[in-house]
């Protein structure tokens, strides 16, 4: 535990380099809530898409779990202090993660 | 004798000291990892005894082709509540009690990270095993409102959903699991916490005895794999309460069977990692002690048991080749399940080069060891050849598989705890037992295991399926052996226990270290070790890991 | 005084270990654990969504569709509030890390706040979902509903759990137990916030974007 009060995450002082983040996930989230309207209206896949029709839903599929990753990867990093944790502990927290690809990968019915 | 040399043992308070009740309830609320441990052994090797009774039914059953002992309703449930009771609440629980007892001396520590956790852990293992053998109370006495589920442990749906089974047992046992998930959990979180901030001077990682690193590895297993069947379980129960609403594992409302399958073996798979991974680590002890000779190729042991670990989460539908998934993927999960071996063979290879010209001594725990690494390596051979597909297809849920689980698990994991059992008893309870009993139940047992469990190999080529009543009277010979060995089997435990209580009545006092060799920190202390353990905080004296040529006078050269 | 009373509660740190509390570890395990049992669910709900078994005749309605432009972009407040008592948490931690208790103490109640508020919206979206569209007829497919249910009513509970928590850790800065000396059991408890927060990012993502 860092008792210092110029506690720091990458060179900013803390609580700056928190709303950043925070702004960050707001912003990836509006963008997410973004795609799927773009992608597909209320009755299926959008004639006048920005997409196109028949990838819209492959691409917004990619994008959204990219976005996703993102944003839990900020979470995990910055707000659950993984940035300044001991290497072990980060491979603790990514060990789930690893795992759960395994599995939802293995569940794919083949 | 003196209340010193009683360790941890000996009653906290004076009242403790008259009264027996007052003792057992400073025993029962004591967060000393040690009396948490000896709690969790008793308290397996009861539920041990619950499973051997179903076994037995299940073995008077099978003697003889047609009915003869049980019904076939009753018979139904026996293989599954058997092997709940062995896998939850025998096999795991006794490591995790070994474990309690010895992990923090091993790294020297004064006690768990978290002792009210530890403490809490057990307490919800009785509760979990009375929720779960409550159905089984009531067959005994004949009550049919409640009855053990019949679906096996495995509890596929749909036989497992309400359309089949809507018994208030199931649901009784599938709380029952998930407690016990729970429990070793909470328990996995101890052992990490205590391994990774509690280690005393200079036991730095790649210095832990194995059976903490052994204990390390189980514990990231357990962590990771339980969770997913407490899912599975959730989702099952969910189903079965609202069967109109919840419908993910029934075909006929929409749901998918297979995708139980995925989850559950997501766990079980890993669980039998879980079951003979600190059975490695107790071997690892014992070989190098009674060789005299320091464990061969300490780091490959370790890093063999992390790919062993990780390998294990990615093979688990290899007990689904014949659930029609696609040939590709069983191909693959083919090839990881092989890979298995080569981590398993190097440790096979490590405990023989141990042994290579050393000087061996085969005291009772050293005889189980080397029982163990003979049937293991059995066990495990068979394990190879039910991962290949075409093989698996002939071979599934046929007594074949029924052979090679019972190599992996009683010459495997029961003879580990054999051997650790024997290994520290001296140290737990401050009494020496009886060599030569012990080595009359050492032979007893290696006989018929193998008197019960080989010929089953053969009735599994020959097509004799499991988990069936009733079967084709040219397996008759075979099962009539197999029957015998199971109860000439289970008979030769009572030497264990005679030996116990022998043990326990003529209080022949041991030594710190009785086996003169050993070198973990657990042999530094009095046997039983005191309260908390050191009195002052303990220096761990590094030990040199590599293997180059031999430095130290007092290991002899290998022979070449 | 309240800091010895508390070392007293666990063993202390070996020569060698991580540096960090007991707690910490113990928390980061557990979240292991707790992520694996998410990761059941999610793959799931992955496999019933990738449409095999019985259910494979019965397509699978549109998130978008079912709920609505308006039910996506309430969900996505949620969404937003969450993240913000995320933020009021790791502001809490840095005032109690400072030694600002008291500052510390209301950042602690802003989140306790944002995640009961969080729970409201929730539970008026499932009444909203149970009477008005879920079971109406128009949706085929039972899985749908019951893998929703699941997942956010598990997430729910990790919630409602979360916020106890904080409201322990809230009662506690405010009796005095919780000061800059300990500061790492707000630190523990936020991992768990956090935690929580995360996996909504990821079941907002899947069931309700996708």
């Amino acid at each position: 535990m860092a008792h210092d009060k110029t506690r720091t995450i990458g060179g900013i002082e803390l609580n700056v380099s928190y709303m950043i983040i925070w702004a960050v996930l707001l912003g990836l989230t509006l963008v997410e809530v973004f795609i799927p309207e773009m992608a597909h209206g209320p009755t299926g896949p959008r004639e006048n898409s920005i997409f196109d029709p028949v990838f819209s839903r492959n691409l917004s599929i990619v994008l959204l779990i990219a976005l996703a990753i993102a944003k839990t990867y900020c979470v995990a990093w910055f707000y659950m202090h993984l940035v300044d944790e001991r290497p072990l502990i980060v491979l603790i927290g990514c060990t789930p993660f690893i795992f759960s690809v395994f599995l939802t990968v293995g569940l794919f019915p083949w | 004798m003196s209340t010193t040399a009683k360790g941890y043992l000996a009653p906290l308070t004076k009242e403790a000291e008259t009264s027996t009740w007052v003792y057992l309830k400073e025993w029962f609320c004591s967060t000393d990892a040690k009396r948490i441990g000896v709690m969790y052994i008793i308290f397996s090797i009861i539920m041990g005894l619950v499973g051997l009774a179903e076994s037995l039914a299940i073995r008077i059953e099978l003697a003889a082709p047609g009915p003869t002992f049980v019904s076939d309703a009753t018979y139904m449930t026996l293989p599954g509540m058997h092997a709940t009771a062995m896998i939850f609440f025998f096999i795991i629980p006794l490591y995790t009690g070994f474990a309690n007892f010895l992990v923090p001396i091993q790294i020297g520590a004064p006690d768990m990270a978290f002792p009210k956790l530890n403490l809490c852990a057990f307490w919800i293992l009785p509760p979990a095993a009375l929720i779960t053998f409550s159905s089984v109370l009531f067959q005994v006495f004949g009550v049919d409102l409640v009855v053990p589920p019949d679906f096996g442990w495995t509890a596929y749906p749909p036989l497992s959903t309400a359309a089949y089974n809507s018994n208030i047992g199931a649901d009784l046992w599938i709380m029952g699991v998930i407690l016990v998930g729970t429990s070793s959990t909470m328990g996995a979180v101890n052992f990490l916490s205590t391994v990774f901030n509690m280690r005393c001077k200079n036991m730095t990682f790649f210095q832990l005895p194995l059976f903490t690193w052994a204990l390390v590895v189980t514990s990231f297993l357990i962590l990771a794999s339980t969770p997913v069947l407490s899912s599975a379980m959730l989702m099952l129960q969910l189903e079965r309460t609202m069967p109109e609403l919840f419908s993910f594992f029934s075909p006929q409302g929409g749901g998918d069977p297979i995708l139980y399958q995925h989850l559950f073996w997501f766990y079980s798979h890993p669980a039998v990692y879980i079951m003979i991974m600190p059975g490695f680590g107790i071997i690892s002890e014992i070989i190098p002690t009674f060789s005299r000779k320091p464990i061969f190729g300490y780091s490959v042991m370790v890093w063999s048991m992390i790919a062993i670990a990780v390998l294990g989460f990615v093979v688990w539908a290899h007990h689904m080749f014949t659930s029609g998934i696609a040939t590709e993927v069983r191909a693959g999960f083919m090839f990881l399940t092989m890979l298995i071996a080569v981590p398993t063979g190097i440790k096979i290879f490590s405990w023989l080069g141990t042994m290579w010209g050393g000087s061996l001594k085969f005291d009772t725990p050293m005889l189980f060891a080397t029982g163990f690494l003979i049937m293991f390596t059995i066990g495990g051979l068979s394990g190879v050849t039910l991962a290949s597909v075409p093989v698996d297809i002939e071979l599934h849920d046929t007594y074949y598989v029924v052979a090679h689980i019972h190599y992996v698990l009683v010459a495997g994991a029961l003879m580990t705890i054999f051997a650790g059992f024997y290994f520290w008893w001296p140290k737990i309870t401050g009494l020496m037992y009886d060599e030569r009993l012990g080595r009359i139940h050492f032979w007893l047992t290696t006989i018929f295991i193998n008197v019960t469990f080989f010929v089953q190999h053969y009735l599994g080529v020959k097509g004799m399926p499991r988990r069936y009543f009733d079967y084709d009277p040219s397996f008759a010979d075979l099962n009539l052996v197999s029957s015998l060995g199971s109860f000439a089997l289970a008979a030769a435990q009572l030497i264990l226990f005679a030996n116990i209580a022998l043990s326990l009545k003529r209080k022949v006092a041991a030594t710190a270290n009785p086996w003169k060799d050993a070198k973990t920190l657990e042999w530094a202390l009095s046997s039983p070790p005191p309260h908390h353990n050191f009195d002052e905080d303990p220096v761990w004296e590094p030990v040199e890991r590599g293997h180059g040529p031999a430095s130290h006078d007092a290991h002899p050269q290998p022979a070449e | 005084m309240a800091s010895t009373a508390l070392e007293e509660l666990h063993p202390p740190l070996g020569e060698e270990s991580l540096g960090v509390v007991h707690g910490k570890l113990g928390m980061w395990t557990f979240l292991v654990m707790d992520a694996m049992t998410f990761a059941g669910f999610l793959a799931g709900y992955a496999r019933l969504r990738w449409g095999v078994g019985g259910g494979a005749d019965i397509p699978w309605p549109y998130p978008y569709d079912t709920f609505g432009q308006v039910g996506i972009q309430l969900t996505a407040f949620n969404t937003f509030i969450l993240v913000c008592s995320s933020v009021s948490m790791v502001h809490s931690l840095a005032a109690a890390l400072k030694g600002n208790m008291k500052t510390a103490q209301n950042w602690m109640l802003a989140t306790i706040i944002g995640g009961l508020f969080f729970l409201g919206i929730q539970g008026f979206e499932w009444t909203h979902l149970i009477k008005d569209i879920f079971f109406n007829g128009d949706i085929k497919n039972v899985n749908f509903a019951a893998t929703f249910f699941c997942l956010t009513g598990f997430h729910g509970c990790h919630v409602a759990v979360g916020v106890i928590y904080n409201l322990i850790m809230f009662l506690g800065m405010r009796s005095g137990k919780i000061h800059q000396g300990n500061a790492s059991l707000v630190e523990i408890a936020g991992l768990y916030w956090h935690f929580v927060d995360l996996v909504w990012i990821l079941v907002f993502t899947f069931v309700y974007l996708i």
